[in-house]
């Protein structure tokens, strides 16, 4: 059974389904380092929570910058997330599910 | 500016493995474009750019991270719990190792690097000295020159000081002593920035002319002789006699600025000289020519060494035309720091790097032991790590986990290594017996020493393991290997490392050994054995202030010549090889320039006593001692300096030294410095001249017997003349000779104890590996018994192939011996690199050894269970 997901993972997934989708947006989000944040983003993928998409080449190349990752999370890190916000929401702050925000979908 | 950040990320990224290493750049570096887009400065971009480090490590080998680590460590703790034998074996090893680097770098901080205690600042306060292009050294200067000093050389030294070191008698009868006294000028204490402990501390004041005679005691004399009476401001000291009046104690373990030498129990302005020396008439205070002062100085902020030698430089050029001989050619020298001059800093830094070598190689012997441990346990645990590999653990993982077991020993090794820190300090009256003042104790610095030499341990014993058990579960996770060819060489090897470099060590230790005993057998030149030396010292003494000290002398030695068990007594102005020799210029004709020479003052009979032969004419008789013209014995070699004619003959001569003195004898050469040195040209004389005489004196005393038999008898006999003359030290020649090799002596017992050491780890190594290797051939074993072997035949198969890996040390260590000996040089005595003697004595000892070592595993051997083993497969 793998291991509970620590606080910091869960902010990030949090921020992540609250609209957080570069991993630019998920460290300010957070207020976490870029250090911290991407072995997690990487962790979360190899364990399904999280997927990865490269943007359309057309989207970058118009704004005239290079393309970005960006991520979503699966149903299964919906899951997760709704779980340990229903555990821990009020204690920790980014894992109850924000009002206003919607699903993470792009 | 975008670039400095990323460089960063290309940097990090060689972590990451290679076939993702393109879209993690390309990632990052998106992100990077955006945070600039936004805005932000080189500094918040690097501050991203950071992040790219850990999360590479994250992603690269073994998919590192912090809480990984922790996992490693406690997995590998709980291993070494399991298996108690062995982790107590190996951190044991370690803190042998460890340990006596440990000490020897207290050995060395002591001596070189620890700062002299209670000076503030000590970078900034200087020592001065002067030296000359023919004769390298270290030397004082004259009164005059230090007033120079303080009025011309405030540009680069804010305050300058000095200071005198005197042996003095304090105290009165029965509680007389001598005691170090520190003769100091006004400005001394704020040189060096010492603050009282109570009362106060000498100032200018003390220094004038006229002012009361004052003393500042000791922290440790206060606390031993006046009991730390909180009352002893005040009290009333006397020194050779003079009372003085105690005004102040110096702090907590402040001992002057001298670490080597006995640490002084009093400090008294410079203008109690003339009391202190008992001869109102004479000072050094007018006398260009009369250079007793030590001088240290404190630096302008600004200013540095180099800056001072130059215009103590352009000082001395500016007069070397009116005094050409005491300023011509002089070079001032400023050292930076105090405790050992240049001359001690140097002898310092050559055992310094002696100890290191030495140490050195005991690591490695450690270390070495350590990895064939560690080498052994990983062929037994084999089967542990086959199947953490297939379930998944990476090559990488596995280092990692050996490596913190590793570390865990280490940093174990380290903290059981503490205690042994401390043997230096336990065994400073053995390797510096005249040093009281030195302090061996493990201070922060030591313990960071042990902390870096325990992470080198870890880095030399743990990655061979680690890199041994990397190469085997690449090739292939999960097969499993029958033959352990490879781990069994490598043991080998490093136990034949180990021995040779144990080779090394004792024969290091036996050449020292061996000079040791050279020098206590060595002939000086004269008889040292049965000569006993009684120092009396009468200085101090009002009724005698008037007498001519020969009649003193004369009377005592009288007394001393009457008592049983004596063939002969005289006295002398110094002890041969104890006491410093001094030496002075000596001139056929007053306008010749002068020989340097060793002066001696003599009382009669002196070479009788002392064995020295007269070669031509004869020794000073008691009348010519107690008469007006000073006369003289020359040795033979300062004869020919002075008279360098074949046919000349010095008998009737005079020789010019410290007073005009007729020849009337031709004594043989000598050694009077210690058998080490070379004999130089000596003047024997029955008067002495110079500035002052000196109120104290050596008897020799040639006993018929063991010398120590008569010292009391001796001292009695002195006693009965004047029952308030003071007997400072009495003496066995020969353990003086043995003492004037001090520095072979110390380092000698330093590297007898760790060639001990290393001996014993090395043969502890040796046993493992043939154990090992016995158990590896136990089928073998097993078959060649039911064979009909009989045990002596087992027996000699082990003992062989123990002798073979000795006898390869033993080759390599010829090698390993012959350096050590070369690097030893000047500390040897009689004894060169490659001596036959210690060479063979060395390798017997190391062949008796392994085969020690190899008798328990060769006798096990003879018990394999024949069936048991022929059952194992």
């Amino acid at each position: 059974m793998p291991r509970p997901l620590g606080e910091r993972t869960l902010r990030i997934l949090g921020a992540v389904r609250d609209g957080a989708r570069y991993g630019l947006d998920i460290v300010e989000r957070t207020e976490l380092p870029s250090g911290t944040v991407y072995p997690v983003l990487g962790r979360l993928r190899d364990r399904g929570l999280l997927e990865s998409r490269w943007e359309e080449d057309e989207v970058a190349a118009r704004e005239g910058r290079p393309r970005r990752k960006y991520h979503r999370l699966t149903p299964e890190g919906l899951r997760v997330l709704a779980e340990a916000a229903e555990r821990l929401g009020h204690r920790v702050p980014g894992i109850a599910q924000d009002a206003a925000g919607a699903g993470g979908t792009a | 500016m975008i670039a400095p950040a990323r460089a960063l990320v290309r940097i990090a990224s060689w972590m990451v493995p290679a076939d993702e290493r393109a879209e993690w750049r390309e990632e990052w570096n998106a992100e990077l474009a955006a945070l600039a887009r936004r805005g932000a400065g080189t500094g918040a971009l690097l501050g991203f750019a950071a992040g790219a480090g850990p999360a590479a490590l994250a992603r690269g080998p073994g998919r590192w991270s912090p809480g990984g680590t922790l996992q490693d460590l406690r997995l590998g703790a709980r291993t070494l719990v399991r298996a108690p034998l062995f982790a107590t074996v190996a951190v044991g090893t370690l803190a042998l190792g460890i340990g006596a680097n440990a000490a020897l770098f207290a050995v060395v901080n002591g001596v070189l690097f620890r700062p002299v205690p209670g000076v503030e600042d000590p970078e900034s306060v200087v020592q001065v000295g002067r030296t000359y292009p023919h004769s390298p050294s270290f030397d004082n200067w004259s009164w005059p020159v230090f007033e120079l000093f303080e009025r011309e050389t405030e540009g680069v030294f804010r305050e300058v000081a000095g200071y005198s070191r005197h042996g003095s008698i304090v105290g009165e009868g029965a509680g007389a002593a001598q005691v170090a006294v520190q003769l100091v000028t006004g400005s001394y204490f704020e040189v060096l920035g010492v603050r009282a402990a109570r009362g106060r501390l000498l100032t200018a004041e003390d220094v004038r002319e006229g002012s009361a005679p004052v003393a500042v005691v000791s922290w440790s004399a206060w606390t031993s002789r006046y009991g730390s009476d909180p009352a002893v401001v005040g009290r009333s000291v006397r020194v050779n006699g003079e009372p003085h009046q105690i005004v102040g104690v110096a702090p907590r373990g402040f001992v002057g600025v001298e670490k080597a030498g006995t640490p002084p129990t009093l400090w008294l302005p410079v203008s109690r000289w003339a009391a202190l020396r008992g001869y109102p008439s004479e000072t050094p205070f007018e006398q260009w020519d009369w250079s007793w002062l030590a001088v240290i100085a404190r630096l302008q902020p600004d200013a540095s060494t180099g800056e001072a030698q130059a215009v103590l430089t352009s000082l001395a050029r500016a007069r070397a035309d009116a005094m050409p001989w005491y300023f011509e050619d002089l070079v001032p020298v400023v050292a930076t720091g105090v405790g050992l001059d240049p001359d001690g800093r140097r002898e310092g830094r050559t055992i310094a790097g002696l100890l290191a070598a030495v140490g050195g190689v005991l690591l490695l012997i450690t270390c070495a032991n350590v990895a064939n441990l560690l080498l052994a346990r990983a062929s037994a645990r084999r089967t542990e790590m086959d199947v953490r590999a297939a379930l998944g653990a990476g090559r990488g993982r596995l280092v990692r986990q050996l490596l913190a077991e590793s570390s865990i020993l280490g940093a174990a090794g380290v903290l059981a290594a503490l205690p042994l820190a401390w043997a230096a300090e336990l065994l400073r009256p053995v390797l510096f017996p005249g040093e009281p003042g030195l302090d061996l104790a493990p201070d922060g610095t030591v313990l960071a020493f042990a902390a870096v030499v325990g992470g080198l341990a870890v880095l030399l014993f743990g990655l061979a393991p680690a890199a041994a058990a990397a190469r085997r579960h690449a090739v292939a996770p999960g097969l499993r290997e029958t033959r352990v060819s490879g781990g069994g060489r490598v043991r080998s090897a490093l136990v034949v490392l180990q021995l040779a470099l144990c080779l090394g060590l004792l024969a290091g230790a036996g050449s020292l050994l061996r000079s040791l005993w050279n020098a206590r057998t060595a002939d000086p030149g004269f008889d040292a054995a049965g000569l006993l030396a009684v120092d009396v010292h009468y200085g101090h003494l009002e009724r005698y202030r008037g007498e001519s000290p020969r009649q003193v002398l004369e009377r005592v030695r009288a007394a001393v010549a009457g008592i049983p068990g004596t063939a002969a007594v005289t006295w002398s102005g110094a002890v041969p090889m104890a006491d410093f020799q001094s030496s002075g210029s000596v001139r056929a004709d007053p306008a010749d320039p002068g020989v340097t020479a060793d002066l001696v003052v003599v009382g009669p009979d002196f070479f009788t006593t002392t064995g020295i032969p007269i070669v031509r004419g004869r020794e000073p008789s008691a009348d010519d001692v107690l008469a007006d013209e000073p006369l003289a014995v020359v040795s033979g070699s300062l004869a020919r300096l002075l008279w360098p004619d074949p046919g000349a003959d010095p008998l009737g001569r005079s020789a010019h030294g410290p007073v005009e003195a007729r020849i009337v004898g031709v004594a043989d050469e000598v050694r009077l410095r210690g058998v080490a040195s070379a004999p130089r040209p000596t003047l024997y004389v029955t008067h002495h001249g110079g500035p002052v005489a000196p109120r104290q004196a050596s008897f020799l005393v040639r006993a018929r017997g063991a010398p120590l038999a008569v010292a009391p008898a001796a001292e009695r006999a002195v006693g009965s003349v004047d029952p308030e003359l003071a007997l400072v030290r009495t003496l066995d020649l020969r353990s003086a000779l043995v003492r004037s090799l001090g520095e072979t002596r110390t380092v000698g017992w330093l590297v007898v104890l760790l060639a001990v050491l290393a001996l014993t780890l090395a043969a502890v190594g040796l046993f493992g590996v043939l154990g090992f290797n016995v158990e590896r051939r136990r089928r073998e074993l097993g078959v060649r018994k039911a064979l009909g072997a009989r045990p002596r035949e087992i027996v000699g198969l082990v003992l062989r192939s123990g002798l073979t890996l000795a006898g390869a040390g033993i080759a390599l260590g010829l090698v390993v011996a012959w350096v050590v000996s070369s690097a030893l040089g000047g500390l040897l005595y009689g004894v060169g690199p490659g001596d036959p003697a210690v060479t063979a004595g060395t390798a017997a000892l190391l062949l008796a050894v392994a085969a020690l070592a190899a008798w328990i595993p060769a006798h096990r051997a003879t018990r394999a269970d024949v069936v048991a083993s022929l059952n194992e497969e």
